[in-house]
């Protein structure tokens, strides 16, 4: 590879890195999730609600706000502000 | 598989003049979390560095009551704040400290069932000592959605 192709090469490869960073929305509403949610999680419907309970509640909210599910567990309230992450609170009891 | 039933409760007190050491040592119990205003938090290896908007003194039962019947997690609410062992107990002073610090208390109910199984209720005993303090309830009640049916 000769040294005018390097530059973009590494351009390639920092691209393909934040690809795989981005994370992904699969809730972004009030109330209890769908089986969709903890599909994409790979937990039980009961575990993501057990969570999200936790979460939500911890964080001085109710059941009824708005709070946005990321594919990789990362949950924020409707302001965009993190208040935890699914994964952190998924138990099998 | 049907799942079984599961179950837990949680008791919050919150107010940007809450000091978390108040309400431990007025119940007597350590907290799941708890944190003031403004100060820094931690939610779990995977979440960031959180500050609280506001204080709160958070509990719940998950993990700590055996068993998935509501009721056995809201009577472990309730001995908290009334041990029933013939002395005052907590509440009044909770009650005074709420006041006094203009604190708000939920206790939030989780339950998730099968699907064909029935919601519980909220034991009358529970929701008036709840009113005394005052404390909101709220109940977060859902069953597994029913399989899909599929023409042959």
């Amino acid at each position: 590879m000769g040294e005018a192709s390097r530059p973009v090469a590494r351009i390639r490869q920092i691209t393909r890195q934040s690809r795989l960073c981005v994370s992904r929305i699969i809730w972004d509403r009030s109330g209890s999730p769908t089986r969709f949610v903890s599909d994409v999680l790979r937990i039980a419907r009961w575990q993501l609600r057990a969570a999200l309970h936790l979460i939500k509640h911890r964080s001085n909210l109710g059941g009824q706000d708005r709070v946005v599910v990321y594919d990789d567990g990362r949950v924020t309230d409707a302001n965009g502000d993190d208040i935890g992450n699914i994964l952190d609170e998924v138990t099998d009891d | 598989m049907t799942e079984p039933t599961r179950a837990f409760a949680t008791l919050r007190v919150a107010g940007d003049e809450l000091a978390p050491d108040d309400v431990t040592k007025v119940l007597k119990i350590v907290p799941t979390t708890a944190y003031a205003k403004g100060e820094h938090y931690a939610a779990g290896p995977r979440s960031p560095d959180l500050v609280g908007r506001t204080g709160v003194w958070f509990f719940s039962t998950k993990g700590v009551v055996a068993g998935n019947q509501l009721a056995d997690h809201l009577a472990f609410l309730a001995r908290l704040l009334l041990p029933g062992s013939g002395e005052v107990g907590p509440l009044p002073h909770l009650q005074a400290l709420v006041r006094r610090r203009s604190l708000r208390v939920s206790v939030s109910c989780f339950w998730h069932g099968p699907a064909t199984a029935r919601k519980p209720s909220i034991p009358r005993s529970v929701s008036d000592l709840l009113k005394l303090i005052p404390a909101e309830i709220e109940t977060d009640f859902d069953v597994d959605e029913r399989p899909k049916r599929h023409a042959a």
